[in-house]
């Protein structure tokens, strides 16, 4: 372990002096997709390691009628803390969906976003939420959408010297809010997938439907949202089944056959409370 | 590094490398054995300690990550009068204490009653629902932390 060094600014102006001079230096957070991963005593670092826990700019939310800011560095449980009346309800029901209450202390949203192995649970509420994330770096800050921050490949759409400070949520307000979550609740492994979906009505009309899934693969499709989007309420069984055949032929190669399959069962069972017999 | 925190009510510090995890420093550096090392992944939560209040796994915490928190293990816990209410709690639902998961279940269940008075069923169960070891039945775990509210209560308001 000799050699290894440990910064830990207490400002953003620290971070960016720091990160200058040490510009592939780990930028850590809450850890836990570092350290489950090493089983091992003791933990292997890189040789530079910069902690932004204590970061006050990045580590609280603020609120306006318009949306809602998370600091990057806000614990998922200090996110579930605000209330299910300030967090959308599907990033709501996602957060108690999420890992152990244990982890749940020490994950962090930015960190949660960033993974680049697999899209994990935070990504696909707030994906369909529309967030956009605010990157600083230390000449100013750029906001971008969600889908830019990581690539389908895995990369980071973020520079080195740049942190990503706040997640900002629009306050829409949507009728249908749900979330489940395939495989393990507990640990990310292949057959654990994130299920989201919200939906709003107007007038009878199915106004503005969203749904995605995530695992190692992350899905969304604009084009069939859009082929159920307009349609009269309550849906038809007809109008479900046209969705599910668009989405089991768009997943033919996207995802191995049981989340596919498991896709395709939450996608019917979220369609099912837009029917005349609502959800049985 | 040199790290300073808060363990157990008292200041202080600690020397750690990067690579040295929270509960290592805990049992090695202060002799604060009720924390055990068991699968050092997060997994098993027999590690749990209260970290600026909440209940998390000290093997998923760097020891750097420590600097100005404050920190409880059971041996600090077990001094104070919230922790009677637990002990009583357990007490009358007749749980089995066996060493080493039962440290991790105490502060859990204190962390969940700090914040939530009067927790049901599921709550419970999602409190402790990081704690791996099988000694007891889930139920039974269930009813000893709805005891320990009922007890905290009682001290609290005489009700």
């Amino acid at each position: 372990m000799a050699g290894e060094s440990v910064f830990i600014p207490e400002t953003l102006a620290e971070f960016f002096t720091t990160s200058a001079r040490l510009p592939d230096a780990l930028i850590f957070a809450g850890g836990t997709d570092i350290l489950r991963t090493q089983a091992g005593r003791m933990i292997v670092f890189p040789r530079n390691v910069i902690s932004i826990r204590e970061i006050d700019e990045i580590s609280e939310a603020s609120r306006t009628e318009r949306y809602l800011d998370l600091g990057a560095a806000m614990t998922i449980a200090e996110v579930a803390d605000l209330g299910e009346k300030v967090v959308p309800p599907v990033l709501y029901e996602t957060l108690k969906l999420f890992a152990v209450p244990g982890i749940r202390n020490l994950a962090t949203v930015g960190g949660n976003l960033l993974c680049t192995e697999r899209r994990m649970d935070l990504f696909v509420p707030l994906s369909i939420l529309d967030a956009r994330v605010e990157v600083r770096r230390a000449t100013g800050s750029r906001w971008i959408p969600l889908s830019r921050l990581v690539a389908p490949d895995g990369r980071i759409g973020i520079d080195k010297g740049e942190i990503v400070a706040h997640i900002r949520i629009p306050s829409d307000l949507f009728e249908l809010n749900l979330a489940r979550k395939v495989g393990s609740h507990h640990y990310p492994d292949p057959a654990t997938g994130v299920f989201c979906c919200c939906a709003k009505t107007s007038k009878g009309i199915l106004s503005d439907f969203r749904l995605a899934f995530a695992g190692e693969r992350y899905f969304r499709s604009r084009d069939i949202e859009n082929v159920i989007n307009g349609k009269n309420l309550p849906l038809t069984d007809r109008d479900v089944e046209t969705v599910l055949d668009a989405y089991r032929e768009e997943l033919a190669e996207d995802l191995g056959p049981t989340l596919r399959q498991q896709f395709v069962n939450l996608t019917g069972w979220a369609l099912s409370y837009l029917t005349e017999k609502g959800y049985e | 590094m040199i790290i300073g925190f808060i363990l157990n009510g008292d200041d202080v510090s600690a020397r750690v490398e990067p690579g040295d995890r929270l509960v290592d420093v805990l049992r090695e550096q202060f002799r604060l054995i009720g924390a055990k090392a068991g699968c050092y992944a997060g997994r098993c939560g027999s590690c749990t300690i209260l970290l600026d209040s909440r209940a998390v796994p000290s093997c998923m915490v760097p020891a750097f990550a420590a600097r100005n928190t404050e920190i409880i293990t059971i041996e600090g816990f077990s001094q104070t009068v919230d922790y009677l209410d637990i002990e009583r709690g357990f007490q009358r639902a007749g749980i089995e204490t066996c060493g080493y998961c039962t440290a991790a279940k105490v502060l859990t269940a204190h962390a969940l009653l700090d914040k939530n008075p009067d927790p049901d069923d599921e709550a419970i169960r999602a409190a402790l629902s990081g704690i791996q070891c099988r000694c007891n039945e889930p139920s039974g775990l269930v009813a000893a932390v709805r005891e320990a509210a009922v007890a905290r209560q009682r001290r609290i308001y005489g009700r």
